[in-house]
Order: structure tokens, then C-alpha cells, then sequence
């Protein structure tokens, strides 16, 4: 096959002439890397393989892997949706961040090895800070460095593991996945030399590393704080930009390394749940949003552990589509945002007459991301409940002198019902709680005649987003066709439109509708923080620091003065040389007398080890 | 890139590349009488010698890699038992061309950093010091010769002390870390000193390969297993060397030494001395006691020292309130990494080890550049200097960033590789603490580097109405050359990891090459 060009670099090549292009003229190119990139990506040979020596190692930086497809897409598309919506404002570092990022998503998606993968994961950890920092506002600049430092932190971590796992293994190669026959058999893990792939076992100090680095991306509670606290400080655009990519890449890399390790089923199910009860007690409308972004990668994650093909096409196909209803979700809230300067549910309410177009593609997002049938939702979200319904399918961690062996404390059902309680609860929380505080809730002013519909390019972004949510909630096969795992037989992929799921799914959605209006009074939201993992570091750290550890050194500072000071000076004084004062200018503290101190002390060591060595 | 020399030089470029800077640095002393202080005809001067020295060690280093055989260079033709020999192979060809492109870029760096911060009567000694230490640098790299080694590190050591002095034109405590250093410095040498005499009373010769022979044939006849006089030899060294590599606790005298200099002789210095000092580490542990006796216990101790070094060198920078310092405990760390490399004494250790002399060197002295371009334009380099600097100085910022995700060991930066094949080699010898503590040290980094990058960018300057200009033409292209050579050799390190690869079988091999 003709060689092709890594599709990744597509963008990030983009994102640079974005940079450096001067005058309006970058935001051309922020619209045309996208489309680009979609193109490389579609005609990027089915086994083409980019290969690339480095250091000791063969690194693919492109091929497809199963899921590759369809997630590089929507990161295409979504690459362009945002900069379309992003168009009519002057914010060039985050349109160039945003482009990189996107660029290293699509990267780490085609990444064949280890390495690559990793490294195009720390670009997009770059990135992304680029564009919450973009935000331009104090509380941008302090939750962006809560970001970068939890991702590098998660890179870390994430690269001990890749490097264990290589030291182990000596292969650096994402596994290939094959299906025996039906979709809803396990999905068997082939790493190179045909051996089983035995992370997803977590076999390894190295597999465990690497899930959790992933899982800090993946905004898991507990290591995932950073998501709800910078997403919401982004710019209206910015938001919509950082929905998309971080948490889906790490679904995709837990799909391609991590199918069927079934702690991830419990992950995803608190995940799913977290989110929810986080979003219902928040005000800010972005950080409910935000939260629910949590909630619905816990619905991925989930179908990760369960590791079927139908749940592995479920994740993907979910990924696919919450990115769009998200990133629409992100952008109604933005231009209320953007027009308004609001971001609180208790400020907003009563724009249905000023915004109607803002308002239909918000309530087209709530009730796609609720998976209303008609949606995109509908259609993917109920492949992840199904293959979680078939329990006794799912892929077992490991076999055992015959013996199933499931890596899970829970009996596997609860995790349906969990998923199917959790999709009650997204109605209420986001398909719900979102429109009706921000558009509806208090009656308009009268007399409204305001004009609040954002620009065109906003607008028009919104317009395609939201067109997208029904095209495949109606017509999902262009969907299903690039789907990792197809049928041999040709037949369709997955029928979503069945009476039981129609009449299960509007059964639930219309008692979930139900208890949001009973319940309304409580509902309302008030003024409150609420506490989440992140106050270990924001609150208890500080704090441990001022009030336990900085008074403890404080009091120990005798004995460290004595030693690194008196004792030197003392000595000097025995030998006939003193004359430092106490107490000197600071620099004076770690003066000559120390380090001959020290001099004497560490040749010392040496001889000593070597006498004891040596005799 | 071919470097076609005249048979007649390229016979006699070992010496070559250490006589160009000494005479010249002799020479650059007679442009104060063209006019006074020197001026620009001393710098114009010094590119030039550190040019044609940056030709040689290419050429030098090419010609090494063609023969199978080190150069070896007799001065005077005097056979190397009673004469100087220097002795070029895989290892210190490399070494010197690190030094010579640094030698070559600072010195064009410096002319306006130079102007800037010494007074305009000494710029002709400035420079003559400077190409002496540089002299001194390449010299200890070049020989063969251990007394030789001693000498040449007294003539870099003592004009290094002369640079840093010369910054007590700006700060005055620059004449006190000066002094220090100096009796550091000179307590080390000392050590080296005896550590060179005991083994010269053991084996008569100071020749390293002769040394290494007679050591040999010593411990065949038996002689060598309860001599005393090696390992004590061996200790003086260690803790002589430690202490001119400044590995932790000996490193004591860096911090200041490089927060007052002149900028231009913080980059120079920062980037190669102490490099310099690993490389005469590598030579008696490996090319005179490799094989000889066992090192491995002493060898622990140093990789003990090391990585208590790399996170409380770390943690001491993120407290740091002048950006000099904050990199100055960077490179404490950093040469941790180096040592810790080598003292796992495997094959990948080693080599993480070269690699990471030339990628610290690149990043750290591109770092030191950007600072001194800040010092130039606002006076100062202290944290409230730096404040939302980015928006006025965008080029050296930028490159500043750059560097910084380098010390972190952001893929993509030639950092990560350093820190790939250390966690690697930490990993074949079951050192999993070890390994850990290398990617606590990449934490660490991040937390100091960010700090002062979220300062450049978003701080909010002290006197908002105060305009600085970018920097000039003159720093930004030499700082910018040696940030994108460590972004290159992030991408592509071929050319670091082959040469690197082919020192350290060299070393662990036992000869001296």
C-alpha cells in the first residue's frame, strides 16, 4: 500500500501553523486540519502499518486497531465542530492547544506500540492544559495547574507501568483482539508471538500501573477530581473541546488494552454513579455537565470490563456518540455562557424566548445523552446494558484449571442493574435538570424581545452537533459499519429498535421525568460547594502542611541547626578556627565547614565499606 | 556532514583541540591593548577559536568512529610510559564534542550578556580566563595521563573560580561563592591528588591504560586482593570526584557558585564542568579499576547518594526564590541521574548515563541562556523578575518552556529518553526503588518547573507600565540551537544513543578503548 502519513500529525501540524500563522488567518487552518485529518484518516490503508525505528525499537505510530476507526473519527469531526464553534473569537492559544490535543488523540488511537501511545498521550496532556489555561481567568490559571500536574502525575505512573511491562515482556505492541465467532463471546487478546495478553488479569505491578495512570485520565473518582474542577474554568469553547478528547482516549486505550478486566466493571459502575449524585447537587450548569461526563464513561468502562464483542462495540459506539451530544450539551451551556456571562442554574432561567435555538439543540443533547429512542443515545447505550444483562458471557480475567475466575467481589447482575439505574438517573440529572433550570424554570420577562442566539458560526456548530445526535438515532448502520467487531454473515450489527428496549427504556425515562417535577422543590439549587476528592489536595495537604508538618520542622529546627551549623562550627573551634558567628547571613549556613564535614563523613563510608569488603 | 582536513592537521587534532583554546585564550589577553577592556575583537576572537576548536572534535570524532583503534597522540613523541599521552576513543571524542559545541554557542551567547554584566575594562580577561577554563575542560577529556588530568583540572577549576568572581560585578556574593568553590574545589583536587599518587606509588606509571595493565597483572599474581593501598586509593578518588561532580552531599558549593556567576559562565559551566567530572568518574572506575577490583559496594554507595540526591536537590529547588538557583539544584539532580546511570554498572545504565551528559548539557544550558537574556533585559533573575515575562520576551520564554519539559522528561524532549533507558537499566538489575525514585525525581521536576513556567506566563509583572525587549539576535539563535537539538534528539536519537551505546561497551569492556 502507498505509504500514508501518521493521521495525528496531521492536526498537530495543523496546530502549529494555527500558532504561528499571524492575523486572522489561523482560524482557517483550524477548520481545514480537521477535515484533513478526517480525509488522511479514511484513506489510511486498512493494514498499513507506519513503522519508525527508535532507540532500541520498531515503533508503529500508525496502524488500525479495532476500535481505531471510529474513535479517530469523531475525534476528526469533534476537532472540527469545536474550531467552528470557537470561530468567532479571538482565542488562538486555545485553538492551537485544541488543535494539538485533538491531533495527539487521533494519535494515540492509531498508535500500534506502547510507547507511541504514551508519547502522544503526554502531547495531549500539553495540550489540553493550553486550553483550560486559555480560559484566561485566575481561577482558569490555578485549576490549570491542578490539571497538568495530575496528568503528568498520571503519565508518570502510567509510564512506570509501560516501561515494567516492556522490561517484562521485551514487546512493546498493542494486542491484536480477535472474536471467535458470535458477538457475544469474550474477546480474546493476542499480544505478539501469539501468546495470551495477560494484562487485563493485572498479572503485573506493571498492568496494575498502567490502569491506574489510564484511569487518572479516564476521570475515575477519587484520582479524577481535575475534571469537574477545570473543565467548567475553561472558555465557553474551550469546554467543549476538553469534553471530548481526554476521558474517550482513555476509554479507547482501556478497550485496547484492558478488555475484559472486570475490576473495570465495578470502576465503571461507581463511575456511573458518582457522576450522577455529583451532578444533582450542583449549580454551576458546565460543572453538571461535567460530572455527567464522569457518569457516562463510567457507562464505557463498564462495557470495558464486561469485554464482550457486543460491549466492546457498545463502548465504542457509545464513545462515538456521547461525544457528540456532549460536546452539544457544552455548547448550549456555552453560548448562555457566552451571551449571558451566567454560568449558575439559580442566576439563569426564562431564556426559552431569548435563545430558542440554544434551547432545541440543548434539549435535543439532554435527550440523546438520556437515550430517548430517536437518539443517538438510544442507539448505543443499549448495546452497554444488553451485553451487561448476558452475564454469563462475560470475558472471565482468567481461566483456571478449567475454572471461571472472576476478579470481582460483587455478583456480576448487580452491575445491569446499576447501569440501568444510572440511565433513570441521567434523565433526571441531565436531560432533565439542564434545560429546565437553564431555559425554563422562571417564566420569561415580559415583553422579551431580547435576541440571545449566538452567533452564526456557534449556531451553525450547534445545528450540525444536534442534526448528527438524530441522523444517528435514526439511521445508526454508517455507525455500526465501523464498529471493531462486524458480523461474518453481513446481517445488521444490533437491532436497538425492539419493543422491549423502546417500552423499557420510555417506561424508565417517564418515571425518572416523574420524580424530577416531584421532587422539584428539593431539587432546586441553591448556593453550595460541594467536596470532592480534590480537597485532599486543595484543602488537606495545605493544611497538613501549615498545621501538622511546618510546626513539627519548625520544632525539630534546633537539632537541624546543630547539626548542619554548631556542630561544624564547634569543631572548628576545637581545631583553632573559629570565628563564624551564629545566626550569619542564610547562604552562610551551608557553608565549607559542612561539606568538609560531610567530605570526611562520606570517605569515610568508603573505606569503611571497602574494609569490610575487601578483608 | 563530512569534515575534510588536511592530512597534516588531522594527525595532530587531539592536541589540536586543547592548544587552540590555551594559546588562545593566551592570545585573547593582547586585544586590550588594541582597545581597551578587549571589547567585541576579544569575543569575536574567542567564536572564533571555539569555532575552529567545535571543527577539530567533529573531525575528531568522525575519525575515531573510522578506526577501529583510539587515537593516540604522544606530545613531544615521547613513548606514554614517560611522556603525555592523550588518547581519543568512542567515549571522550564525544565528551569533547559535547564540550566544544557548548564552548561554541555560549561563547557567541555571550557578547551582550558579557557587556551587560562585567565591567567593560575586563572583557579582554574575561575571555582569556574563559577559553583557559575551556582548555582545561577539553583537556581533561583528551589525555591519557592521570597527573596530566590533575593539572588541566587545577587550570579549569582555578579559572572557573576567575568567572565566577567576575560576576561580583553585579552581585557582590558572587566574590564569596567564588571563594568557596575555590576551597571546595581545591580540597577536591587534593583528594584527586592523593587518590593519583597512591595508585602512581602502586604501579609506577601515570598512564591510565599502563595503570590499568599493571593493576591487572597484580591481581593475577594475588598481590592486589588485601592491598589496602588500592581501595584507599580508590575512596580519595571517589570522594574527590564526587565532590567536582557535585554529587549530593558534596554539591554544596554549586548553588551559589552557579546563581552568581555571569550568565554566559553559567551556562558554560553548567553544562560542561561537571559533565566533565563524570567523565573523569568513568575513566578510573571503569578504564583503570574496571575489572580490576570490585567496585560494586562502592558503587552502591554512590547510586545511595544519588538518588538521595535527586529528590532533595529537587525539593530544595522547588523552594528556591531566584530562578539561577532553582536550576542550579536542577542540575544537582540531574547529575544524580548521571551517576545513578553508571553506578548500576550495566550496560544500559551506562548508557543512560552518556546520553544524559549531552541531553543535560543541551537543555540546562539552554536554560541558563534563556535566564541570562532575562537578567540582560530586566537586571535581575530573582522569581519577581520573571513575572509575566512570557507576554514581553516570548522567544526566550518559549525556549525556557521547552527546556523545562525536558528536565521533566516530557516524550518527545531528549529528557525522556534519558529517563527511559535509567528506569530501564534501574529495572534489569531488580532496582524497582531505584526506578521508582527516578520517576519521583520526573514529579519533583514537574513541580519546580511549573512553578516558575505558571509565573512567566501568568504572573502579573510587579510595575505593570515596565516594557522589556526580547532578547537579541545573538542569545536567542545559540539558546534556540540547543533547545532544538533537544527536542531533535528527542524525536530521533539515533546519533546520542549509537554513540552513547558504543562508549558505554567501550567502559564496561574494561580497556582504555
Amino acid at each position: 500500500m502507498a505509504a500514508s502519513f501518521p493521521p495525528g500529525l496531521v492536526l498537530i501540524i495543523g496546530a502549529l501553523l494555527t500558532a504561528v500563522t499571524p492575523g486572522k488567518a489561523h482560524k482557517a487552518w483550524s477548520l481545514l486540519a480537521p477535515l484533513v485529518a478526517l480525509a488522511v484518516i479514511w484513506t489510511f490503508p486498512d493494514n498499513g502499518r507506519i513503522v519508525q525505528h527508535w532507540l532500541d525499537y520498531d515503533l508503529v505510530l500508525a496502524q488500525f486497531n479495532l476500535p481505531t476507526k471510529a474513535f479517530a473519527t469523531i475525534f476528526a469531526l469533534m476537532a472540527f465542530g469545536g474550531a467552528l464553534f470557537a470561530l468567532n473569537q479571538d482565542r488562538r492559544v486555545e485553538l492551537s492547544g485544541a488543535m494539538l490535543y485533538a491531533g495527539a488523540a487521533i494519535g494515540v488511537t492509531f498508535a500500534g506500540d506502547l510507547i507511541t501511545l504514551f508519547m502522544f498521550w503526554e502531547v495531549m496532556a500539553l495540550g489540553s492544559t493550553l486550553v483550560v489555561w486559555a480560559g484566561n481567568t485566575e481561577a482558569a490559571r490555578k485549576s490549570g495547574r491542578r490539571y497538568v500536574n495530575a496528568h503528568l502525575v498520571g503519565g508518570a505512573i502510567l509510564m512506570a507501568g509501560i516501561a515494567l511491562h516492556v522490561h517484562h515482556t521485551g514487546s512493546i505492541l498493542v494486542p491484536k483482539m480477535v472474536l471467535g465467532g458470535d458477538l457475544l463471546e469474550p474477546v480474546r487478546m493476542i499480544a505478539e508471538g501469539g501468546r495470551t495478553w495477560l494484562v487485563p488479569s493485572l498479572d503485573t505491578p506493571g498492568s496494575i500501573l498502567m490502569l491506574v495512570g489510564i484511569l487518572i485520565n479516564a476521570g475515575t473518582p477519587a484520582l479524577g477530581s481535575w475534571l469537574p474542577d477545570a473543565y467548567p474554568e475553561a472558555s465557553p469553547s474551550g469546554t467543549v473541546f476538553l469534553s471530548a478528547f481526554t476521558t474517550k482516549t482513555s476509554v479507547y486505550v482501556l478497550l485496547v488494552l484492558f478488555a475484559g478486566c472486570n475490576i473495570l466493571v465495578w470502576v465503571g459502575c461507581l463511575m456511573a454513579i458518582y457522576g450522577i449524585v455529583y451532578a444533582i447537587l450542583e449549580n454551576d450548569m458546565r460543572r453538571i455537565l461535567a460530572y455527567s461526563i464522569i457518569n457516562q464513561v463510567g457507562f464505557m468502562v463498564c462495557a470495558v470490563g464486561i469485554g464482550t464483542g457486543l460491549s466492546v462495540n457498545g463502548a465504542t459506539a457509545h464513545a462515538f456518540a456521547h461525544i457528540i451530544y456532549k460536546a452539544l450539551l457544552l455548547m448550549s451551556a456555552g453560548s448562555v455562557l457566552f451571551m449571558t456571562g451566567k454560568r449558575k442554574c439559580t442566576d439563569l432561567g426564562g431564556l426559552y424566548k431569548a435563545m430558542p435555538i440554544t434551547m432545541w439543540c440543548g434539549i435535543i443533547g439532554a435527550l440523546a445523552i438520556s437515550a430517548v429512542p430517536l437518539t443517538s443515545g438510544f442507539t448505543t447505550k443499549s448495546m452497554i446494558t444488553d451485553a451487561a444483562a448476558m452475564v454469563e458471557l462475560w470475558a472471565p480475567v482468567a481461566e483456571l484449571d478449567g475454572q471461571v475466575v472472576w476478579a470481582s467481589l460483587l455478583h456480576p447482575s448487580v452491575a445491569w442493574f446499576v447501569l440501568v439505574a444510572a440511565s433513570a438517573g441521567v434523565f433526571l440529572h441531565a436531560g432533565i435538570k439542564f434545560p429546565w433550570f437553564v431555559f425554563l424554570q422562571k417564566p420569561a420577562p415580559k415583553n422579551d424581545d431580547r435576541k440571545l442566539d449566538p452567533p452564526a458560526n456557534m449556531k451553525g456548530a450547534m445545528i450540525f452537533f444536534a442534526l448528527l445526535c438524530i441522523a444517528l438515532g435514526l439511521f445508526p448502520k454508517p455507525l455500526y459499519d465501523i464498529l471493531p467487531f462486524q458480523r461474518a454473515d453481513g446481517t445488521p450489527l444490533y437491532e436497538a429498535y425492539n419493543y422491549a428496549h423502546v417500552i423499557n427504556q420510555l417506561q424508565l425515562l417517564l418515571f425518572a421525568g416523574l420524580a424530577f417535577f416531584v421532587l422539584l422543590d428539593r431539587l432546586k439549587r441553591t448556593l453550595t460547594i460541594t467536596l470532592d476528592a480534590d480537597w485532599v489536595y486543595r484543602r488537606m495537604f495545605p493544611g497538613l502542611w501549615q498545621w501538622v508538618f511546618r510546626p513539627l520542622l519548625l520544632a525539630l529546627e534546633p537539632i537541624h541547626e546543630g547539626l548542619i551549623e554548631d556542630l561544624p562550627r564547634m569543631a572548628a573551634r576545637e581545631f583553632g578556627a573559629g570565628s563564624a558567628k551564629r545566626g550569619g547571613v542564610r547562604y552562610q549556613r551551608w557553608g565549607v565547614g559542612t561539606t568538609v564535614l560531610l567530605l570526611t563523613v562520606v570517605l569515610l563510608a568508603f573505606l569503611l565499606l571497602n574494609l569490610f569488603v575487601d578483608s | 556532514m563530512d569534515i575534510e582536513l588536511p592530512e597534516s592537521i588531522r594527525a595532530h587534532l587531539p592536541v589540536l583541540v586543547v592548544l587552540l583554546p590555551l594559546f588562545g585564550g593566551l592570545l585573547a589577553m593582547f586585544t586590550g591593548l588594541v582597545q581597551r577592556g578587549g571589547g567585541v575583537i576579544a569575543w569575536a576572537w574567542s567564536v572564533l577559536i571555539t569555532g575552529l576548536m567545535l571543527v577539530c572534535s567533529a573531525a575528531m570524532l568522525q575519525l575515531v568512529h573510522a578506526s577501529p583503534e583510539p587515537l593516540v597522540y604522544r606530545l613531544g613523541s615521547w613513548p606514554e610510559a614517560y611522556g603525555i599521552g592523550y588518547s581519543v576513543d568512542a567515549l571522550n571524542a564525544y565528551v569533547i564534542l559535547v564540550v566544544s559545541i557548548i564552548a561554541f554557542l555560549t561563547t557567541v551567547y555571550a557578547k551582550d550578556s558579557v557587556m551587560a554584566e562585567v565591567a567593560n575594562d575586563r572583557h579582554h580577561l574575561f575571555y582569556s580566563v574563559w577559553l583557559l577554563a575551556i582548555a582545561g575542560l577539553i583537556g581533561i577529556t583528551v589525555t591519557g595521563d592521570t597527573f596530566n588530568i590533575y593539572v588541566l583540572l587545577e587550570i579549569s577549576s582555578l579559572t572557573v573560580y576567575t568567572l565566577v568572581a567576575l560576576g561580583g560585578d553585579r552581585d557582590r556574593r558572587a566574590l564569596v561563592a567564588a571563594l568557596k568553590y575555590l576551597i571546595l574545589g581545591s580540597i577536591g583536587a587534593t583528594f584527586i591528588l592523593l587518590g593519583i599518587g597512591y595508585l602512581l606509588m602502586l604501579t609506577g606509571t601515570l598512564n591510565m591504560g599502563d595503570m590499568h595493565d599493571q593493576l591487572v597483572r597484580m591481581r593475577e599474581a594475588g598481590t592486589l586482593a588485601n592491598n589496602r593501598t588500592v581501595f584507599v586509593s580508590f575512596a580519595f578518588l571517589m570522594v574527590g570526584l564526587s565532590l567536582k561532580m557535585a554529587l549530593f552531599p558534596l554539591h554544596l558549593w554549586l548553588p551559589n557558585a552557579y546563581t552568581y556567576a555571569p550568565s554566559a559562565v553559567s551556562a558554560l559551566v553548567a553544562a560542561t564542568a561537571t559533565k566533565v567530572g563524570v567523565y573523569m568518574t568513568f575513566r578510573f572506575v571503569f578504564t583503570i579499576y574496571g575489572g580490576v577490583y570490585d567496585t560494586s559496594a562502592d558503587l552502591q554507595l554512590l547510586a545511595l547518594c544519588a538518588c538521595l540526591g535527586i529528590v532533595v536537590s529537587s525539593v530544595a529547588a522547588v523552594r528556591q526564590m531566584n530562578v539561577k538557583k532553582v536550576l542550579a539544584y536542577s542540575s544537582v539532580g540531574q547529575i544524580a541521574y548521571i551517576v545513578l546511570g553508571f553506578s548500576l554498572a550495566n550496560h544500559t545504565g551506562v548508557t543512560a548515563s552518556v546520553i544524559h551528559i549531552f541531553n543535560h548539557a543541551i537543555i540546562k544550558g539552554g536554560m541558563f541562556m534563556a535566564v541570562g537574556a532575562v537578567a540582560l533585559r530586566t537586571g535581575g533573575t530573582k522569581i519577581e523578575d520573571f513575572k509575566g515575562i512570557g507576554r514581553q520576551m516570548p522567544v526566550t520564554m518559549a525556549a525556557f518552556t521547552v527546556g523545562g519539559c525536558g528536565l521533566i522528561g516530557v516524550p518527545l524532549t531528549s529528557g525522556f529518553i534519558s529517563k527511559w533507558y535509567l528506569v530501564q537499566a534501574a529495572m534489569e538489575e531488580g532496582y524497582w526503588g531505584v526506578a521508582a525514585v527516578v520517576l519521583l525525581g520526573g514529579v519533583l521536576a514537574i513541580v519546580y518547573v511549573w512553578r516558575l513556567i505558571e509565573i512567566i506566563w501568568f504572573g502579573t509583572p510587579d510595575d505593570p507600565n515596565k516594557r522589556v525587549k526580547e532578547a537579541p539576535l545573538s542569545m536567542l539563535v545559540p539558546m534556540w540551537i540547543l533547545i532544538g537539538a533537544s527536542v531533535y534528539f528527542g524525536i530521533d536519537a539515533t546519533w546520542t544513543a549509537d554513540s552513547a551505546r558504543a562508549a558505554a561497551s567501550l567502559l564496561l569492556n574494561g580497556g582504555h578503548g
